[in-house]
């Protein structure tokens, strides 16, 4: 059935709410022509020759359809993301958005390369964002994309771009050829801790699913999310990450939340018979994961019971950690008009704006008025 | 609320109009000869249910083997794919869930020119809209001008207007 024949948009009335809206997770997607214009000559002849870098075992596995995206999002030309209009109107105006973190997932497969392409490729979609989102934008906010597997030439990265306030956090996959914990990255650490930037450890990267051997189905993939995200925090905690920078934060986005109770309980009762094995750890690790580590919802883990979610956030205990995210323009999207009835009231305005608001030093939506 | 969607021949098979009605958007949809409409809202999370893919029920008898029903009669919705059935709006995902809501459609010939609200006529180039503010007769009594409030039937009666 064509779908061509939509005679009008959709046009729903906005709803509009007394607190702030933050989305901590919208994904924007580069032309390949706005890659290529921002490229060297040198570079660009690599581009030409091998395009994007060729898909690793993970893309090769079957992936959910219409590429993940919402069938609504695709805009006339291109892809989910790559339209500011589009973002404007399904996203930024439909939901009365106060401001939007942009994660431009691009760089989890650009970074491995010979690493001064990686380098450039990685600056050529920092220079996108901030001239095609952030120039015309001003509810949205950028992250720096990073050739994570050179941390020097990341360094540089996040340097050039540290004074530029439109540029809120530095972007990590959970994938990568080390634990995220090991020495080889802590330039990374040492440059965002250096320019105040938050961390954001977006699922994805490298290696998508850690553990024996690949997923046969999509499902087993996507839930794994989880588990990926509960390896880096393991990592980053135990190799003493936030003992050299303590004041490093770092969150965890698309990885769910849950998980990281039983993560606390486990590392914690363990510690106490093992402490003399990480002397370097100079608090109950737990402690590390409530000071350091922010989360955000999109995926959140659903019970049958909604109730039993409210109980779980009380185990997780970090009220103010966590993050709305819609996922936006991808086919698990979470609306911020339905997500709110999920969480508990005396939870619901921090999550869904107020949280993000503290972390990223943003202005939020004037109590008193009635929007 | 009676809303017309468009002419019988601008509207081929197999495709779709959505309609505003207010604040309301209703997808209107052409499967061969049946007409479907649902309100393009979906019951989960407040997608545009109306602009996602139609589909068809499959069958399936043994693994690797499958026939697809004719005719489209599903409507998956374009952000997490839930489908519901056109005619009735009901979902197969979420069963607690309510369905979406759905309305009747029709195809109706009307004599040429002639539009709602009944037997009015276009004038000068206009076309008659849906509502028809309150009128009241006017005439000249002597040196007085009267307004005739008198009931609907005798209203209607009287010739109406200014002498
Ligand atoms: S909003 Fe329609 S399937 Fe979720």
């Amino acid at each position: 059935m064509s779908i061509t024949a939509v005679a009008d948009a959709p046009g729903r009335a906005q709803d509009r709410t007394s607190y702030t809206i933050v989305d901590a997770d919208i994904h924007p997607s580069a032309p390949a022509a706005e890659i290529r214009a921002r490229l060297s000559a040198q570079h660009r002849d690599r581009w030409d020759m091998f395009g994007s870098r060729v898909p690793g075992p993970p893309e090769m596995y079957p992936r959910v359809r219409n590429s993940g995206f919402r069938l609504d999002s695709w805009p006339e030309n291109g892809m989910p993301g790559s339209d500011l209009g589009l973002i404007r109107q399904q996203l930024l105006d439909e939901f009365d958005i106060d401001h939007g973190i942009l994660i431009p997932l691009q760089s989890h497969s650009w970074g491995v390369e010979e690493p001064e392409y990686a380098a450039a490729l990685c600056r050529a979609l920092n220079d996108w964002q901030q001239e095609n989102l952030l120039d015309a934008e001003p509810r949205l906010r950028g992250s720096i994309a990073i050739p994570i597997e050179s941390p020097d030439l990341a360094a540089e990265e996040i340097r050039r771009r540290a004074d530029d306030p439109r540029f809120v956090q530095v972007l990590l996959s959970t994938g990568g050829e080390l634990g995220f914990g090991r020495r080889r990255y802590w330039p990374i650490y040492a440059a965002a801790a250096e320019a105040g930037l938050p961390i954001a450890a977006h699922t994805g990267g490298l290696e998508q699913h850690r553990g024996a051997g690949w997923p046969s189905f999509y499902l087993e993939e996507h839930v794994w999310n989880g588990n990926m995200m509960a390896s880096l925090v393991l990592s980053m905690v135990c190799e003493g990450v936030f003992d050299r920078y303590p004041d490093l934060r770092v969150v965890c986005v698309e990885g769910g939340i849950a998980w990281s109770a039983p993560l606390m309980w486990a590392l914690d009762d363990a510690w106490e018979q093992l402490r003399t094995d990480v002397p370097h750890l100079r608090k109950p690790p737990s402690a590390y994961i409530r000071e350091n580590f922010w989360f955000t919802t999109q995926p959140i883990e659903e019970p049958d019971n909604p109730a039993d979610l409210g109980t779980t956030l009380r185990h997780v205990g970090m009220d103010e950690r966590i993050m709305f995210a819609s996922d936006y323009p991808h086919w698990d999207f979470d609306s911020p008009r339905h997500a709110p009835k999920q969480f508990p009231e005396p939870l619901r305005q921090g999550i869904m704006g107020s949280n993000a608001c503290k972390l990223y030093r943003l202005p939020e939506r004037p109590r008193e008025e009635t929007r | 609320m009676r809303i017309v969607v468009c002419r019988l021949e601008d509207f081929p098979p197999g495709e779709r109009r959505i309609v505003q009605a207010g604040r309301r958007s209703i997808g209107v949809f052409r499967v061969g000869d049946k007409f479907y409409a649902l309100n393009n809202y979906c019951p989960h999370q407040g997608g545009p249910l109306c602009l996602g893919a139609t589909q068809s029920w499959i069958r399936s008898s043994t693994p690797g083997e499958y026939e697809l029903e004719d005719g489209e009669a599903l409507l998956a919705c374009p952000w997490h794919g839930w489908e519901y059935d056109l005619a009735t709006g009901q979902s197969f995902l979420g069963p607690e869930e309510t369905p979406a809501r759905t309305y009747d459609v029709s195809v109706e010939v009307l004599p040429e020119g002639e539009r709602k609200p009944a037997g009015v006529k276009p004038k000068g180039g206009r076309i008659p809209g849906p509502y028809v503010a309150e009128t009241f007769p006017v005439h000249v009594e002597g040196p007085y001008v009267v307004v005739e409030t008198t009931s609907g039937a005798k209203r209607r009666a009287n010739q109406g207007g200014g002498e």
